[in-house]
């Protein structure tokens, strides 16, 4: 943990450097003609400029900064519940999982999560650590979820869908804040945030400590302290440098006493991560970008120990190291008025070390990967797109691989689009399902070896292929939008396991998940919102476990209150129908599940202070993921304080 | 007034010799510009003068071109017959250049600096002593502007600061405004857009250094987006930046504006001059990306200008 003294200094330099200066020019002098005509960088580029929803080429569904205060949300994971056609669960207090339609365990191993273009989904054990993220909840200024595959875009493990996340810009606040969460269930959050600029450079960090006692009779607390920095600097009109870093480290409890492979222990985490962009903005719409990162994490744990369920392995140490390097370049052009262009490419080195999951022969396992990316995208009509893209990726697991894309967008009335789409996309086996070789020692074996899980290093990649037929519209104010969707996706090559000691990963199984999801919109006065998701799917598969995880329903209601000056209500309902989890997961009957959400402010305008009332599942309590949670109601008590 | 001409003083050294050279006593008087020509923008006003001078139907008298620099003790042979100032800063060097009165006519000046240099009003029914031509537009244009843009009735929001506070009153009478912060510290910069941008479904960017410049236009712009609030700017790079779409007046509309207004009165032969006017002419620049990513459609530019043009009438 070297990095986190100098996490932690450099916020405070900066600090020291921007609070003799203000934002504000200052000036006493008399305005001059420079008042107008001063040059400007471009702020709002291609890139940070979304697509208007009639014309996206795929399913997308964005989470703005007012529905995440709505939501009542303390974790990043529960915002996903207000997406068409999401689940979202708990294996236990620290181990989340958001999946599309089903198909999901523990691992969230078929989500692609990206936050402000960096991967967290972690390569070598396949899955998103919800709990090891540097950011939290008040961190996030929206979120772009594409439902669906979009590999061309995104490359490998852009598979049943993409969560796109964005941080504050560090010029997007100003000042600091601090906020304290107390609540039920052990929960206690701290959080302090502060921005400030000087000139061209501006900076934002925040860091927090937060925990939990997990569920109900569980052995599952979770203390975690965690921090971000992020930093933009303006050289000159057209270039920008952004720089980011954060860390997480913490404790996790998990285990069970009658379980001799998840006995009960403390998991150590720790992650970091640095990321520098710079950005060269020949005009609006024309730019480039280069990109690099690395994202660290290291857990150690120790399985195995005594358990009451009558088997016992000698306790075993079992740390893993995980990095990734990365290194993309991105080029955006228009030539000529009706296309757009993207494409680019990145270069990136996975490794993982986990002695006890691969076998001591195998201290290091690596991958390298290169992507070739394009995307076009032509309007020849203002009525009529087309968006066609294509990735092409080479990796040391599973060779060469394309995934292309084509869509045609047609706005039948001006304000009302038909979507249709096609697009294949791969998921790579993660060195876990391909490689694994994990075994224990038999307590009282005499040196006897236990296979636990097995590998068999021949997977072939997870594909599918999706069919997209959707209905688009918007009045103009903004008042209503609407969003419907057929879909058909055809899964191969799933990877399951077989057999009993050692469990085998064997691409085992197709699938069909089809169904139809939409999601609406209506701001009926600029102080009331309302978003409804609603999704109905089915999968049908020769595996019954697959068809028996994607529920037949799902659907979301968010009410949000502007209430005169000082007070915001709102709710947030859901309905999922009975589902089977896969991997840990069990049998989840039909639950709904109310949230509420009161706050006031204090105080005057730029210094005002906040108070609110979370209240989490007002309805009866429910099983969460596996037989052993019980989701009950919860409070809490948040509040913010200007610094 | 003529008078007071005749009692100009400057007391000059190498603007005397060289006025000295240019022109024979029995000359007509110049007008002098007082200018940067270094300065882009002070270079396109001249361009535009010169081009709307030359298409004068009458003979116009010399212009003479001076920087502020040189102006402190200058003592003309040839007296002028009217002083154009291009920016504040040529308007500050000549009220401090402690010179007789002349016939003066500022432009390139915001309507706050030229009512902070000369805060007495004149009545210009017989002319006045001193007016301008604003580099800032007329409250009114960017409304009818508004009104053309949205797809529902306009809920602009406003922030004010040092400067612009001085329209403060005018945008509290009109309907479309809906929400007016004015800034009195950088702190309050952040809160104010939280507060005003979802209530509006327009920022009207008002020029004011004090709210509007480099260090605030992330700021500005990324909330805005944010809160999908189009902002109306005020110049051409800011409609660059991201703002939707700019409306402005250049440096070269304005000099083509300073023209006629010579040309007006050499024609009259009585030298009077007008009150302080707005500029005349303008232009508008549309983001295209902008537009189309926030789902709005506009007109072309140039379709706008006439559109606001055949508003306001015959020219």
């Amino acid at each position: 943990m070297r990095i986190k003294p100098l996490l932690l200094a450099t916020p405070a330099a900066l600090v020291l450097l921007t609070s003799s200066f203000s934002g504000l020019a200052d000036s006493p002098a008399l305005p001059g003609e420079d008042s107008i005509y001063f040059e400007l960088p471009v702020v709002l580029s291609a890139t940070r400029l979304a697509q208007p929803m009639l014309d996206t080429p795929a399913s997308m569904t964005i989470i703005d900064r007012e529905m995440i205060l709505a939501s009542g949300a303390r974790e990043i994971y529960e915002l996903f519940r207000m997406v068409p056609g999401f689940q979202v669960g708990s294996d236990n207090g620290s181990v989340h999982t958001v999946t599309y339609h089903g198909l999901g365990d523990q691992f969230s191993r078929r989500m692609q999560v990206l936050i402000d273009g960096r991967s967290v989904y972690t390569p070598g054990l396949g899955q998103v650590e919800w709990s090891n993220l540097s950011i939290g909840v008040d961190d996030i200024e929206r979120i772009e979820v594409v439902r669906g595959p979009n590999a061309a875009s995104f490359g490998a493990n852009a598979f049943l869908g993409v969560i796109s996340i964005h941080t504050y810009h560090s010029a997007a606040e100003q000042g600091g804040q601090l906020k304290i969460t107390r609540g039920s269930d052990g929960v206690e959050q701290f959080r302090a945030r502060y921005a400030n600029s000087a000139g061209p450079l501006s900076f934002r960090t925040s860091i927090s400590r937060r925990g939990d006692h997990g569920f109900d009779q569980r052995h599952d607390s979770k203390r975690s302290t965690l921090g971000n920095l992020r930093a933009d600097w303006l050289a000159g009109s057209s270039d920008r440098l952004e720089f980011q870093a954060g860390f997480n480290e913490g404790t996790r409890q998990d285990g069970f006493l009658n379980d001799p492979l998840q006995n009960p222990r403390t998991k150590a985490d720790r992650t970091h991560f640095g990321l520098l962009r710079w950005q060269h903005v020949f005009h609006p719409e024309h730019e480039l970008s280069l990109q690099a990162y690395y994202n660290y994490f290291h857990r150690s744990e120790t399985m195995g120990g005594n358990t009451d369920s009558g088997i016992s392995f000698i306790p075993t140490s079992s740390p893993v190291t995980q990095r990734r390097y990365d290194l993309e370049l991105e080029h955006r052009f228009r030539p000529a008025t009706s296309w757009r262009v993207v494409w680019g490419g990145s270069a990136r080195l996975d490794q993982v070390e986990a002695p006890l999951l691969f076998g001591s022969a195998r201290p290091r396992m690596q991958n390298h990967l290169y992507r070739l990316f394009g995307n076009l995208e032509w309007r020849p009509l203002p009525m009529l797109g087309f968006n066609g893209g294509v990735m092409m990726e080479s990796n040391d697991v599973t060779g060469t691989d394309w995934s292309p894309r084509l869509a045609v967008n047609y706005r039948i009335f001006p304000r009302v689009a038909i979507r249709a789409s096609l697009s294949k996309s791969l998921r790579t086996p993660s060195f876990l399902e391909n490689n694994v070789d994990w075994k224990l020692p038999i307590a009282g074996g005499g040196g006897a070896m236990a296979p636990l899980f097995l590998g068999p290093g021949t997977l072939q990649p997870e594909s599918i292929i999706a069919r997209e037929l959707g209905l688009v519209a918007a009045t103009a104010s903004g008042t209503f939008q609407m969003e419907l969707k057929l879909f058909r996706n055809s899964l191969r090559h799933l990877v399951g396991t077989s057999g009993v000691l050692p469990f085998n990963f064997i691409n085992e199984s197709s699938a069909t998940v089809e169904g139809v999801e939409g999601q609406l919109q209506w701001r009926p006065t600029a102080r009331a919102r309302f978003v409804l998701s609603q999704a109905n799917g089915r999968t049908t598969s020769a595996d019954p476990g697959l068809e028996k995880s994607t529920p037949s329903a799902t659907t979301h209601l968010l009410g949000i209150f502007h209430l005169g000056e000082r007070y915001d209500a709102s709710f947030s309902f859901s309905r999922v129908s009975q589902m089977t989890w896969l991997g840990e997961g069990n049998l989840q009957p039909s639950f709904r599940r109310l949230n509420l959400r009161l706050a006031r402010r204090f105080g005057k305008r730029g210094r005002e202070a906040q108070v609110a009332l979370v209240v989490h599942n007002l309805m009866d309590k429910y099983l969460d993921f596996r037989d052993e949670n019980r989701s009950g109601r919860a409070g809490f008590l948040q509040l913010a304080l200007p610094l | 007034m003529e008078g007071s001409i005749s009692r100009f003083y400057c007391p000059a050294g190498l603007i005397l010799s060289l006025v000295l050279l240019a022109f024979p006593a029995h000359a007509r008087p110049p007008v002098w510009v007082i200018a940067n020509p270094e300065h882009a923008a002070h270079e396109q006003f001249i361009h535009g003068l010169r081009d709307s001078l030359a298409r004068a139907a009458v003979p116009i008298p010399p212009l003479r071109i001076i920087r502020p620099s040189e102006l402190a003790g200058t003592r003309p042979q040839a007296q002028p017959i009217l002083c154009v100032t291009v920016g504040s800063r040529a308007a500050e060097f000549f009220r401090d250049a402690g010179l007789e009165p002349v016939r003066e006519l500022h432009t390139l000046i915001p309507e706050a600096t030229y009512k902070k240099l000369y805060p007495q009003p004149e009545t210009h029914a017989q002319g006045g002593t001193h007016s301008a031509i604003y580099l800032d537009q007329p409250i009114f244009r960017l409304l009818r502007l508004a009104r053309r843009i949205l797809p529902e009735k306009p809920r602009i929001g406003v922030l004010l600061g040092r400067w612009s506070g001085i329209h403060e009153d005018q945008l509290r009478m009109a309907s479309e405004v809906a929400q007016l912060r004015t800034l009195k510290d950088a702190k309050e910069l952040i809160p104010a857009l939280e507060a005003l941008l979802p209530a509006s479904n327009l920022l009207l960017a008002l020029p004011d250094p004090t709210v509007y410049n480099r260090a605030t236009v992330h700021a500005i712009l990324l909330n805005s987006y944010r809160y999908r609030t189009p902002v109306l700017g005020f110049s051409q790079s800011y409609a660059h930046a991201g703002a939707l779409l700019s409306l402005y007046s250049t440096p070269r509309q304005i000099g083509r504006q300073t023209g006629e207004l010579i040309e007006a009165m050499v024609t009259s032969g009585k030298w009077r001059l007008p009150s302080p006017a707005y500029p005349r002419y303008f232009s508008i620049t549309v983001n295209r990306q902008v537009a189309y990513s926030l789902g709005l459609s506009l007109p072309a530019e140039d379709e706008l200008t006439s559109l606001l043009d055949g508003e306001e009438g015959p020219r």
